[in-house]
């Protein structure tokens, strides 16, 4: 009993002495904390975005096709352009539901005189509770009676037009055809009534009763789409089978449904996930070095303990609580900024494209994010903390743990060569689809590691090298600083951080600057002005389009990404491939063919049979020659192409190859589908011919009409959100980094006030040791940036590798201005750092330190 | 002859928290040069921090130290670093050497201090790799040398400069007997072949004796 007894009070003696400790050390227990909240913000950000992200284009598809999975609409042959329903029979418990549906394209007079764009949504109630259900805010009475000029509205329309249940609406239908609605019931925002970003924010839906809807046409009994949900999403394939039998002549498709969506969005997951390895490399690294100060700190007094009678397992065991209570505190205050960083990541993507935000994530997210801080300060903390105790009482006691020698020292060698191994072999390994992208982002990491490994024998290396360039720029005190950082451990701990800082903002910025140039390059090469998409659109749409006035000459082309395969490869033969139905194809896009002049030439020979045009970068990448044939898997099945020309792809809009456009019709199986270009007559708005021609294809099921312009910025826009928030991310990194330098120089002061003493005892004077202190501070940071511009330039390559396979190609490269960055930046931060300690430097009282060991 | 060092009525007192310690009272003497100094006395007696403040590394509460005719008072901090460079050279018990730094880098130190160009003193410093017999040990860390070695490190960068007085706080205390005797040959050598004033802190009256006066303190006095 006694035992116990007094085992307690010397865990509580411990006890009080770690907390002691940790409040002597506040900069460095937030440093920890700091460190594991903002790994595991990122790791809960990182991993619940594309969560987040499919719940909110889930949310946002809902505007415009409800929950349906299938929609029918006429075909090409209908005259009406309508469909009727028909009787699902058997099979009808195949599906959730059937239901009809009429759209009106209308405009919406405001009070003051200015127009807004109304989508007139048919549907019945019953119908409606189905597809898309809509709480009603202030009902009316339209559940006991919705027909006749009746319409939902919703209550964000509602307000900012002062509409209440019982007002009229004017709206335009056409030049002649003006109706009067009545506010039947105000909805809430949800649903159809959602503003989404994906129509700008700006078409604003609204229900009509169906047969209000069905009353303005001519057969009163048909729909314009049929919407479907199947009853069991995985048998969609049959179910598509079954229905095209059903609706002969009509088309059959699928709408986006919930894992088309997850598929699109799962390659975001990539940068944040390469960014969280960043985070969490830099925090291991943080978090273990500081466990290292800790322990050598705590050792004479843990032994102190251990000699009069605490147990090994006591000592092991405050260490232990005391990384868990970093391990929590971190976590816990991870996990919480974590959802506010994913809530302002969700906000700067959407806010580009106007529209509410909505954030929804898998609750068990929080609880991984929880774990894995736990974990992760646990592990890194638990080395240290092992060595450690591995050490004898007694050598401790006589303190000569100090001076270890160094063991092994081609153990870190093998590492490395282990880790270069990997990040060389994994991509080769596994090669395809979805494991290149991750063996390549895993062997980004390896690269990283194995650079990591390098870092101190490099480091001694080029401070030996640039002894002589400091010596010329500073004198004898650059000489000396130099000589003082080289085989000094805090040297290379802060190396490594602004390393793994450097890398996660270089590679980041080059990313971006590289989108951004190839969007404008893009767009360079596009010579018109307005680009049209219609879907289920035929000849006489675009006879209709034609109309319009202020168009000047239009260009018809077909478009495909993905479509062409080489024959046994499961990847593209090419990213994308352009059907050209028009000589001035080739004026539209700036294609330059390699010798040749005669576009017309050019084109007639495409017409001849299967003939392509290919972009040099595919005939690089396949070794290809003029005259070759190409066998290739299409949708159609097996087809020869032969090669007839080459063109530089550099300034051609990123098209890889061009054939007829008849040829990349009948190859995708694209019929419904008709790409437009168009140039406007000088001195006429483009927008003015994008509201004209969406007048004209309101009828059909789905179509765009942009501005280059707009299209333009819409892009710049969109890479910008994506650039901005993994910005955010590695600048969040590159902080992490930068309080970890600050907090290795503090400690390496602490152990250095020796030295500093010495030097004075020999005959520095003070101001040639400010002079020291920022030239140490100024030549870590310059070495620091180096090999952390020099490991980027590697990651950028593997990424541009990377991107490549997955059929993004750009080019990365290292611009000036982030090469100058990365240094100002890096010598800015150890500068910084050294402020507090340049100005505890004149504290130093020499005699106490030279007096004693 | 002329006076290595003056003290003049010099007190230091320390603060202990509210209290304040007397260690020095009102001492008086002088050092002449080319004199080997032994300051002897008791444990807490004040030999340390009378050095130091021979040394200019700490002030004295009340009096004048002279150094080669120069009041250390009146000296800015400059002035004072340039005197420890060059007139000056310290030894300590615990040999003080800049632990990353290689045997020939810690005792070049005081030239690069002083903006020397390093190379113009290959000479000077072979010759006193020689002397203090570490030749084969110019490119090792203190790491790798033993206690005597690293003290022979200590008494070379002191000598570097071609200082005119070497002050040493128990330079052997640390040291077994044999390599003890090994040192004090060696500052003895120093003393007689290149005329340096040495001033040495020891406890040891064997070692006083390599010496040609000893001061002895008590309570903060000579006796
Ligand atoms: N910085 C200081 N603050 C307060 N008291 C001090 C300080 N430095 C020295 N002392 C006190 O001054 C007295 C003399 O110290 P000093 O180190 O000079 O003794 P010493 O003679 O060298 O002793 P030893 O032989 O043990 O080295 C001691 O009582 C010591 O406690
Ligand atoms: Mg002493």
């Amino acid at each position: 009993m006694r035992r116990r007894g007094e085992s307690r009070s010397i865990m509580g003696i411990l006890l009080k002495f770690t907390m002691r400790n940790i409040k002597e050390h506040k900069f460095r227990t937030f440093l920890i904390i700091l460190s594991i909240a903002l790994s595991v913000m990122l790791f809960f950000a990182s991993f619940s975005i594309s969560d987040a992200l499919s719940a909110m284009f889930m949310e946002n598809i809902k505007t415009f096709i409800g929950t349906s999975e299938v929609a029918v609409y006429a075909g090409p042959m209908s005259e009406s352009g309508l469909v009727t329903l028909k009787d699902l029979g058997e099979d009808a418990d195949r599906f959730e539901y059937q239901i009809g549906s009429v759209d009106y394209s209308v405009k919406y007079q405001k009070k003051d005189k200015s127009k807004a764009d109304i989508h007139l949504r048919g549907f019945s109630l019953e119908d409606l509770a189905k597809i898309n259900p809509i709480t009603l805010v202030d009902p009316g009475d339209v559940e006991n009676n919705f027909s006749g000029k009746t319409a939902i509205i919703s209550a964000d329309f509602a307000e900012e037009n002062h509409l209440q249940v019982g007002d009229s609406m004017k709206f335009i239908f056409s030049e002649d055809d003006t109706k009067v609605f009545r506010v039947g019931a105000i909805g809430e925002n949800r649903g159809y009534f959602k503003k989404s970003f994906m129509s700008d924010g700006e078409t604003v839906n609204m229900i009509i009763p169906i047969k209000t809807a069905q009353n303005f046409m001519e057969t009163k009994s048909a729909y314009q789409l049929i919407y479907l949900k199947t009853a069991d999403e995985k048998n969609i394939e049959q179910d598509l089978e079954f229905l095209q039998t059903l609706y002969k002549g009509d088309y059959v498709e699928k709408t986006i449904t919930k894992g088309e969506i997850d598929a699109q969005i799962r390659p975001i997951r990539v940068p944040f996930l390469f960014m969280l390895t960043l985070v969490v490399l830099i925090s291991v690294f943080i978090i273990y070095t500081s466990f290292k100060v800790i322990m050598l700190e705590r050792l004479p007094i843990l032994g102190t303990f251990r000699s009069i009678g605490a147990t090994k397992r006591m000592t092991n065991t405050i260490m232990i609580v005391e990384c868990f209570l970093y391990g929590m505190i971190g976590s816990v205050a991870g996990t919480i900024l974590g959802t506010f960083a994913l809530s302002m990541v969700m906000k700067v993507m959407v806010s580009s494209f106007g529209g509410d935000v909505t954030l929804d994530y898998p609750q068990v997210n929080l609880l991984y994010a929880f774990l894995f801080g736990i974990t992760l300060s646990t592990i890194s903390a638990i080395i240290p903390i092992a060595k450690t105790t591995k050490i004898p009482v007694k050598e401790i006691l006589l303190n000569i743990v100090e001076g270890t020698k160094r063991k092994r020292p081609y153990l870190r060698f093998i590492i490395a060569f282990l880790f270069i191994i990997a990040a060389y072999a994994l991509p080769k390994v596994l090669s395809t689809g979805m494991m290149a992208a991750a063996s390549g982002g895993l062997s980004i990491v390896c690269a990283i590691v194995a650079a990591i490994c390098f870092i101190p024998y490099l480091s001694d290396m080029l401070l030996t090298v640039s002894e002589r360039l400091f010596g010329a720029l500073f004198g004898n005190i650059g000489r000396i600083a130099l000589k003082n950082l080289k085989g000094n451990k805090s040297t290379y701990d802060n190396v490594i951080l602004l390393v793994i800082g450097l890398t996660s903002i270089v590679t980041i910025s080059v990313l971006g600057d590289a989108m951004e140039r190839e969007t404008l390059a893009y767009f360079d090469a596009m010579h018109y002005d307005v680009s049209v998409t219609l879907y289920g659109g035929t000849q006489t749409s675009v006879q209709r389009v034609l109309t319009v006035k202020g168009i000047d000459d239009i260009i018809n082309y077909e478009e495909s990404w993905g479509g062409y395969k080489i024959n046994g490869e499961e990847r593209s033969f090419v990213s994308s491939a352009y059907g050209a139905n028009d000589a001035q194809f080739f004026d539209y896009f700036q294609v330059d063919v390699l010798d040749t002049e005669d576009d017309e030439a050019i084109y007639e020979k495409l017409l001849n049979g299967r003939n392509m045009i290919l972009s040099t970068k595919v005939q690089e990448k396949y070794g290809l020659t003029l005259d070759q044939e190409v066998h290739l898997e299409t949708e159609a099945g097996n087809k020869d192409y032969r090669i007839i020309g080459f063109f530089n792809e550099s300034k051609s809009a990123g098209m890889s190859m061009i054939t007829s456009g008849k040829n990349v019709r009948h190859d995708t199986k694209n019929y419904d589908k008709i790409s437009l270009a168009i140039r406007v007559q000088p001195g006429v708005d483009p927008d003015m011919v994008v509201s004209g021609i969406e007048q004209k294809a309101s009828q059909l099921p789905y179509y765009r009409v942009d501005t280059l312009k707009q299209l333009r910025a819409d892009y710049l826009q969109e890479n910008q959100m994506i650039v901005t928030v993994l910005g955010i991310f590695s600048a969040a990194t590159a902080f992490i980094g930068s309080i970890g330098v600050m907090n290795n120089f503090m400690v390496s002061f602490l152990s250095r006030r020796k030295s500093f003493a010495i030097l004075t005892s020999v005959g520095m004077s003070r101001k040639q040791r400010k002079k020291l202190i920022w030239i140490e501070a100024a030549a870590a940071g310059f070495i620091g940036s180096i090999f952390g511009l020099v490991t980027g330039f590697i990651i950028i390559k593997m990424v541009g590798v990377l991107l490549e396979k997955i059929g993004a190609s750009i080019s990365l490269m290292l611009t000036p201005m982030i090469v100058v960055g990365a240094i100002v930046g890096a010598v800015s931060v150890c500068l910084l750092a050294s402020v507090s300690v340049a100005r505890q430097s004149s504290g130093i009282s020499v005699l106490e330190e030279l007096k004693y060991e | 002859m002329d006076i290595a060092v003056s003290v003049k009525n010099v007190c230091k007192n320390f603060m202990l928290g509210e209290e304040e310690v007397k260690v020095l009272k009102e001492l008086t003497f002088d050092i002449k040069k080319g004199e080997f100094v032994s300051l002897m006395g008791p444990s807490g007696s004040g030999k340390s921090t009378l050095l130091y403040l021979i040394g200019g590394l700490d002030e004295p509460t009340m009096g004048q130290i002279l150094v080669n005719n120069k009041e250390l008072k009146t000296m800015k901090d400059l002035e004072e670093s340039i005197m420890r460079r060059r007139e000056l050279g310290f030894v300590f018990q615990f040999y003080n050497l800049i632990p990353n730094l290689n045997v020939e880098d810690n005792i070049m130190l005081p030239i690069l201090l002083d903006g020397k160009n390093p190379k113009k003193y290959e000479k000077d410093l072979n010759d006193i790799l020689k002397l203090v017999g570490l030749e084969d040990r110019r490119y090792h860390t203190p790491r790798e040398l033993s206690g005597g070695q690293q003290q022979r490190v200590a008494i070379a960068r002191a000598l570097i400069n071609d200082p005119d007085i070497i002050m040493a706080d128990e330079p052997i205390g640390n040291l077994d007997s044999v390599t003890g005797t090994e040192i004090m040959e060696l500052f003895k050598r120093i003393n007689v072949e290149k005329n340096k004033t040495i001033i040495q802190v020891t406890h040891s009256e064997n070692a006083a004796k390599y010496g040609n006066r000893i001061i002895r303190l008590k309570d903060g006095r000579i006796l």
